[in-house]
């Protein structure tokens, strides 16, 4: 069974479709990727699936359940956790504290709790700050914890960002053009971690990119939306054969 | 009496208006509320009667207070608001917030904290239509706000000058690129909202006594004014003005004359509330 | 909350000490009265500093809050006979319900939208002083309040009442403290940083803007009570913008979104006007100036300027050190 399923998704804003009658699907721990030209209604989905659109109409079904009408940060607990474009840290928290504010819907206990349970909420801080530099290290950001997440280096920046998404326990883990800004090398390396989140922490992926080579070398299964509407769906060799999709990147041959 | 109370309300609500129109402006060019404009006010109201009490005439004494108004208005655009430019909102809001204390401590301490006549500029004579009366001090309230708004906005769309401060306060980076001195256009919304709020406070004081504390209510007034219209728009103030001029003079009337004062804020939080935009306004507002 | 070792417990001790020494070395009512007021102003700005420095909504209507607890505590016992603890509860009660209430419009807006709607707040209440007669008896205020007596022991004069609102002070700052270092605090400060990706994080923005509302109301609601048992009479006179305006400023000329911010805010807020005493009529206007240059000369307050100043020293203390030993 399929962990994310849009079915005949369509969102108008005013008059105009932004997205119409979209359908996807990502199994688990599939790596996804959904591509088109731009302004052709990527991001559009991106929030529809987490709940920062509402749908107009169609269904968006995850682990078997509805979650369209859903919150936010409710959606972001049943297990959906994604990334921004341009980065969107807490940037005067440190390193360590974005983490753990990712650990929100993880753990519970309230401002009540601090006075008549200290023990309780000693217990599940020191957890959490555990797991927390569980993660730093696995993305190799303990050196930098204690600094300002405003201040370090741009690609960590984004690491981070993917750290903390992974602190809310995500089923599938959305990445909004996790490439955007980086050089080969950093891109490889990004490749390599994706693989290792998947792998590690048993999660899906979708991902938007507008980098092809990284698209194409890491997904196995490209959903293509041109104009708000999907026109082609499968492996990286049949979208690069789809003629659909060469003419909505390329234009028309034939005009 | 219903249209009684109308009238009586329009009269207060051109005068919102008129202060309102000058909020709009600084909030389009600063991207804030000025909280020292009702201060400016009364500022502006007092110097104006401490002139008169020298035995300048009426007209010269009001027209040498709307321009001490109007050079606070630059010196606080140019000496602090300029200096803060950069840093966050919240200093800049504490900022024009302390300006405010800073006035209006000192016109206590120059003026004192008890009521003063103001003299009127219209005759007291009233004039009577069939049932109800009229002061032409309401009759030239309503038309000189009325004039005013109307100048201004034909000098925002066809004087050059104007055409320059609208386009440095919607965009300034648009207008640097075309020439226009945003700085100085900043100074001058400044100054011109300013000398608006003198004279609004100049019209209002005959009405109210004139005191040290009138900026507190009537300055809250003009800020719910420009905001029920619709910020950023001119005839958005005058609509707000109006709006809260007459809710206040006839709930006064009908539903309690102590609680007059609250009206116009229980009606600013319903419209934040509903339509946080104001009434004529479409766009969603993202300035902080 | 860590194990205490021997420095920390030194400096423990040594606060401690300071703490019972202020009354003992105070050499008058009027000065005494002016440390308790500094207390009941560190909670005041304490209050603020979750709402606005932590959280990020501004409030210029703190005032409402804390006359609502000072109201609230002076009739639940000139009215109702009840005793300071009651009285603690019901203003605390009360403060949050409002806190709800301003809270839901607040959600709406921010920037200076949400400033004015909440100095709209407070002149509401305000106006609802002065003119709800029979409650609150208009301008003339209500008199009369009792001294708190707890276990027999009476809190009659102000350094008994020293120590009374100095175990507020303590316990609100200990709470304060412990509270930010939390998931609650770490919720309030993603919220301010950016409300989005708070949302995208997994916290329930709109749940933690109103928490954050009712957690500044009670602090109000507590410091009001104190203020109402000490100075023993109310009145609307006491609850203008302008102090709210101050309690905004003791939290931003001390530091805000620190904990000590408010403390060092509250010292000044509250000294300053006493030391410019000298200047006659224009004192109220100089503290206003120098607040003005404090804010622009130090945006952020002037704690964390402090701590910086203290830690270069350190560093130059120990790198001298280090050359000396070489």
């Amino acid at each position: 069974m399929a962990i994310l399923e849009l079915k005949d998704v369509t969102k108008k804003f005013g008059g105009l479709t932004a997205v119409d009658g979209v359908n996807l699907k990502v199994e688990p721990h599939q790596i996804c990727a959904l591509i088109g030209p731009n302004g052709a209604g990527k991001t559009t989905v991106f929030n529809m699936i987490t709940g920062a659109y509402q749908v107009s109409s169609g269904d968006v079904i995850f682990d078997g359940e509805s979650i369209c009408g859903k919150k936010p940060h409710q959606i972001v607990e049943k297990g959906i956790a994604r990334t921004f474009q341009n980065i969107r840290l807490f940037k005067s928290a440190t390193v360590l504290d974005n983490v753990m504010t990712g650990f929100h819907c993880k753990t519970k206990t309230g401002m009540f709790n601090v006075i008549f349970q200290p023990g309780k909420c000693r217990r599940e801080e020191e957890e959490c700050r555990q797991k927390s530099l569980e993660i730093l290290r696995f993305l190799g950001l303990e050196d930098v914890k204690d600094h300002e997440a405003g201040s370090i280096p741009y690609g960590h920046q984004r690491l981070l960002e993917i750290g903390r998404a992974l602190a809310t326990g995500p089923k599938l883990l959305l990445l909004d053009e996790p490439a955007a800004g980086m050089n080969s090398q950093e891109k490889k390396e990004l490749v390599d971690i994706i693989y290792k989140i998947r792998d590690r922490y048993d999660l899906a992926v979708l991902l938007v990119e507008h980098d092809m080579e990284l698209v194409m070398g890491i997904s196995e299964n490209i959903t293509v939306i041109s104009f708000g509407r999907r026109i082609a769906d499968g492996t990286a060799e049949e979208i690069q054969n789809n003629n659909d999709v060469i003419e909505a990147y390329l234009g028309r041959s034939d005009d | 009496m219903l249209f009684q109370q109308v009238l009586n309300g329009l009269t207060n609500g051109s005068l919102y208006a008129l202060m309102a129109v000058g909020v709009t402006m600084v909030y389009k060019s600063l991207g804030m509320l000025n909280f020292a404009h009702g201060d400016v006010m009364m500022v502006g109201t007092f110097i104006t009667l401490s002139f008169i009490h020298m035995g300048i005439p009426f007209y010269l004494a009001a027209l040498m207070g709307l321009a001490c108004a109007a050079v606070l208005g630059f010196l606080l655009e140019r000496i602090i608001l300029r200096k803060v430019k950069f840093s966050s909102f919240v200093n800049l809001l504490i900022a024009t917030v302390g300006v405010s204390y800073v006035l209006r401590n000192t016109g206590m301490v120059i003026w004192g904290t008890s009521p003063q006549l103001f003299p009127s500029m219209f005759p007291e004579t009233l004039i009577k239509i069939g049932s109800f009366t009229i002061t032409p001090q309401s009759i030239g309230i309503i038309l000189i706000s009325l004039a005013i708004i109307t100048g201004l906005h034909l000098f925002f769309t066809r004087v050059k000058v104007g055409k320059c401060m609208q386009l440095a306060s919607s965009d300034a980076e648009g207008a640097a690129m075309m020439g226009v001195n945003v700085a100085f256009m900043r100074f001058l919304t400044f100054g011109i909202s300013a000398g608006l709020a003198a004279i609004a406070g100049i019209m209002i004081a005959p009405l109210t006594y004139a005191r040290v504390d009138m900026s507190a209510t009537i300055g809250m007034k003009a800020f719910a004014a420009a905001i029920l219209g619709g910020i950023g728009n001119l005839w958005g103030a005058l609509l707000g003005g109006v709006i809260l001029g007459i809710v206040e003079a006839v709930g006064a009337a009908y539903i309690s004359t102590a609680y007059r004062d609250a009206f116009s804020f229980i009606i600013l939080f319903i419209v934040l509330f509903v339509k946080p935009t104001g009434l004529l306004n479409k766009k969603i507002e993202n300035k902080l | 909350m860590a194990k205490i070792n021997k420095n920390q417990m030194i400096k423990i001790l040594l606060l401690a000490a300071i703490i019972i020494l202020i009354p003992i070395l105070t050499p008058n009512m009027y000065i005494m009265q002016i440390i308790n007021m500094i207390c009941i102003y560190i909670i005041l700005g304490t209050g603020i500093n979750v709402l606005t420095g932590f959280t990020g909504q501004l409030s210029l209507g703190q005032a409402a809050f804390f006359g609502i607890g000072a109201y609230t505590a002076a009739l639940m016992n000139t009215r109702g006979g009840m005793q300071f603890f009651l009285c603690l509860i019901g203003s605390m009660l009360l403060t949050g319900i409002f806190g709800v209430i301003l809270a839901v419009p607040a959600l709406k807006v921010k920037g200076s939208y949400l400033a004015l709607l909440t100095m709209g707040f407070g002149e509401i209440v305000r106006i609802v002083m002065i003119n709800w007669t029979p409650v609150t008896n208009g301008t003339a205020g209500i008199l009369g309040i009792e001294s708190p007596v707890i276990f027999g022991f009476a809190f009659d004069t102000l350094k008994k009442y020293y120590f009374l609102i100095m175990v507020f002070v303590i316990l609100c700052l200990l709470y304060q403290n412990t509270l930010i270092r939390t998931r609650t605090g770490r919720a309030f400060i993603a919220v301010r940083e950016d409300n989005e990706a708070a949302e995208l994080t997994g916290i329930d923005v709109t749940s933690y803007k109103i928490k954050a509302f009712v957690l500044s109301a009670v602090y109000c609601g507590i410091a009001g009570c104190l203020y109402a048992m000490m100075i023993k009479y109310v009145s609307p006179d006491t609850f203008t913008n302008n102090i709210s305006s101050v309690i905004l400023w003791t939290a931003i000329v001390g530091g805000f979104g620190t904990v000590a911010g408010p403390v060092l805010g509250g010292i000044i807020m509250q000294v300053l006007p006493e030391a410019l005493r000298f200047l006659g009529d224009w004192r109220l206007v100089v503290y206003g100036v120098i607040l003005l240059i404090v804010i622009l000369r130090f945006p952020g307050g002037l704690y964390p300027y402090i701590q910086k100043f203290l830690e270069k020293r350190k560093e130059k203390k120990s790198a001298g050190a280090a050359a000396g030993k070489g």
